[in-house]
């Protein structure tokens, strides 16, 4: 294996590829400290080491600064790396290795940081909240324990990505659809938990999971759901069990180790049909909203129907300096040229017909009649946009096949990198254009490019606004940290809040959170106290960190 | 490499493989399977399918190829076209990301693993 240091040497940089301006690599010679956690000297890291090297193998506890962990930057951070390094990685393969884990940690007071396939980003990836936190890696626990074929759903442990998922299901010649999130490289577990949304008629990741398996601080292994009954017939079938419903309190907090989840899967319709509806307008989104809303209530739109932004839709086939070479925002003459060149909208609405034939027909006419109402629309369907990757990879998206085509966002600056700023408002022309402005205008103030797409969960608009800089331009990774800080303050003013957020901003959205002299995070410390007393399990996730 | 090291990956791979004896849910039951079984016996070829084609593979909709296209000619572009990366630079740039890749954790892909991945990359599987 190359070293860090032999390969800054290499003939690569000498070639003049910046790979570590900006990155956060320290010159190689520069002294170095490792990150500790605050509870352990580095004789007690050193013995906690061995003891996990004990209890998992040796192959896989990584502790090397310049190496192994070096894997487990935040690389999309608008801080540098030495903000979220851990001081080592452990990466346990059964719910027994977890435990033998826990049972260290809480020795020690080790805050250990769970990730699953740790592909976060631009909420955090792999890293951990702080220096020095240890990660609890979960990709090595890939078992796909059950698909039913019949009753339409599959039970994964925290590893399972998207992509293996689906493969798995091809294999098999399954008829069941996934819903991955954009990137398939995802966990199905890890997204569930963070709340996260995809693309197909099941794309509520949470309202799709039914029941859950939860190793708490202590070691306890709990079931829930109807899976607490000994033998349980419907572990898989029925979400509530008996009593409590327990699950959400699981998902984007600290207060357990979610080691495998029941997900319902969609099973495959007799027909499918997507359809791009592109507006010529940036204030078209207003009636845009206005008509999606009760048609998404109502579901003849039955699957997130997704308003995206221009530079979103034309990003997965043109870059920035191809129209544009100044500093700043891209001037709207610009981007109006950009629009005719790619054929696209200044707002572009995918969505899709699922079913039989006639009933695809007859909701095809009810949204074509709605969507002309608005001037200058113009429609596509299969067949139409043939070399068009951003059109395929939503029609991909629509019907559960996983891919990474969105990932071509990040070309649209240098380096790209981005952090993602989510937040929910009601699905009315008001507020999309509230939403809209506040965000493109506090983009522009810091030199940065609108990047965004409206989605209707249900009841609520989505806003996403992917805040895309060059991470190898120190001054975009500061603009872009103070413009996203910025953003959370301003949209709290307007009753706004996030769903999900960055590592680096987690305690100032739980901040915003705060009726009733913050009594819900109040709770959420309560819970944490009883749950998890040593304070081990990811301090600080959601803004929940351990009492005292 | 040394031979413990050897050792205790080819101990890794046999216990992702199913060979472990602390595997609670091992089951040749129809529908029933183990991911971690299908990745352990993954070739070059099946690493590369799962974890690089979706970003590198040939045409429209693939951001590393895509990217490199800016600087590269347009059929050296996807990555298992390239007749001039050395397996250090693949290596490194695997555990380093590059540009808006990021980095591959030893826990996604193992030292032996990347072993055999380079040599389906740079042609020396051949």
């Amino acid at each position: 294996m190359v070293t860090r240091r032999k390969f800054l040497k290499s003939s690569f940089l000498a070639a003049g590829a910046p790979l570590a301006a900006g990155t956060g690599m320290a010159a190689a010679d520069e002294a170095y400290e490792k990150p500790l956690p605050d509870s352990l000297t580095l004789a007690q890291f050193d013995h906690a080491v061995a003891e996990l090297r004990h209890a998992v193998g040796d192959e896989w506890v990584f502790t090397d600064d310049e190496g192994e962990l070096r894997t487990y930057r935040d690389v999309y951070s608008t801080l540098p790396d030495e903000a979220n390094m851990p001081s080592a990685a452990v990466a346990p393969r059964t719910v027994e290795e977890i435990q033998a884990i826990l049972k260290i940690a809480r020795s020690y007071r080790i805050p250990l940081w769970t990730v699953s396939t740790g592909k976060n980003y631009a909420y955090g990836g792999p890293a951990p909240r702080k220096p020095g936190f240890f990660v609890l890696d979960l990709n090595r626990m890939k078992r796909i324990i059950e698909v039913n074929e019949e009753h339409g759903y599959a039970v994964v442990e925290p590893g399972v990505s998207y992509f293996e998922l689906y493969n798995y299901l091809q294999q098999r010649g399954s008829k069941l659809w996934i819903d991955p999130a954009a990137p398939g490289w995802g966990s199905v577990l890890g997204n569930l938990s963070e709340h996260g949304a995809g693309y197909t008629p099941y794309g509520d990741h949470l309202l799709m999971n039914c029941g859950m398996q939860v190793v708490l601080a202590d070691g306890t292994v709990v079931d829930t759901g109807m899976g607490a009954l000994s033998g349980s017939a419907t572990s898989s079938l029925y979400k509530y069990g008996c009593g409590p419903w327990v699950e959400g309190m699981f998902t984007q907090s600290n207060f357990g180790i979610i080691t495998k989840v029941g997900i319902w899967l969609m099973p495959e319709p007799p027909g499918y049909r997507p359809y791009l509806v592109t507006f010529p307008r940036e204030e078209d989104l207003y009636q845009i909203t206005e008509i999606v809303g009760p048609l998404r209530l109502n579901m003849l739109i039955p699957n997130a129907a997704t308003t995206v932004g221009l530079i979103w839709e034309a990003a997965p086939r043109a870059t920035r300096k191809q129209y544009y070479s100044g500093k700043g925002p891209m001037p709207m003459r610009h981007r109006q040229k950009m629009a005719q060149d790619l054929d696209i909208g200044m707002w572009n609405f995918y969505g899709a017909l699922y079913g039989p034939e006639p009933i695809m027909d007859n909701n095809w006419k009810v949204l074509e009649e709605a969507f002309r109402t608005i001037p200058g629309t113009r429609f596509y369907f299969e067949g139409d946009r043939p070399n068009d990757p951003a059109w395929r990879y939503r029609v991909k998206l629509m019907k559960g096949v996983p891919n990474m085509t969105e990932f071509s966002l990040m070309n649209w600056v240098g380096s790209g990198a981005h952090i993602d700023f989510s937040p929910r408002s009601p699905v009315t022309g008001e507020d999309s254009m509230k939403q809209f402005t506040l965000i493109r205008d506090r983009a522009h103030e810091y030199g940065f490019d609108y990047i965004g797409e409206f989605l209707v969960g249900w009841r609520e608009l989505l806003n996403i606004f992917q805040l895309v800089f060059d991470r190898l331009d120190d001054d975009e990774r500061r603009r872009a940290h103070e413009c996203f800080g910025r953003l959370v303050y301003d949209f709290a003013e307007q009753g706004y809040g996030e769903y999900r957020t960055h590592l680096n901003f987690m305690d100032e959205i739980a901040g915003t959170y705060n009726w009733n002299d913050g009594a819900l995070w109040k709770l959420h410390h309560r819970l944490k106290q009883a749950l998890d007393p040593d304070g081990i399990l990811s301090p600080g996730k959601s803004g929940i960190w351990p009492v005292g | 490499m040394t031979a413990y090291r050897c050792a205790a990956i080819l101990a890794a791979l046999l216990s992702l493989a199913g060979c472990g004896d602390n595997d609670p849910a091992e089951t040749d039951e129809p529908g029933v399977g183990q991911v971690g079984t299908l990745m352990s016996n993954l070739d070059g070829k099946g690493l590369f399918d799962l974890y690089c084609i979706a970003c590198h593979g040939a045409g429209p909709g693939h951001p590393g190829t895509m990217r490199l296209e800016e600087r590269l000619s347009a059929d050296q572009a996807p990555l298992l076209n390239r007749d001039n990366l050395p397996s250090e630079y693949v290596k490194l740039v695997v555990r380093e990301g590059f540009k808006l890749m990021p980095p591959f954790r030893p826990s996604e892909i193992t030292d032996a693993q990347l072993d055999l991945l380079t040599a389906y990359i740079t042609g020396e599987d051949n």
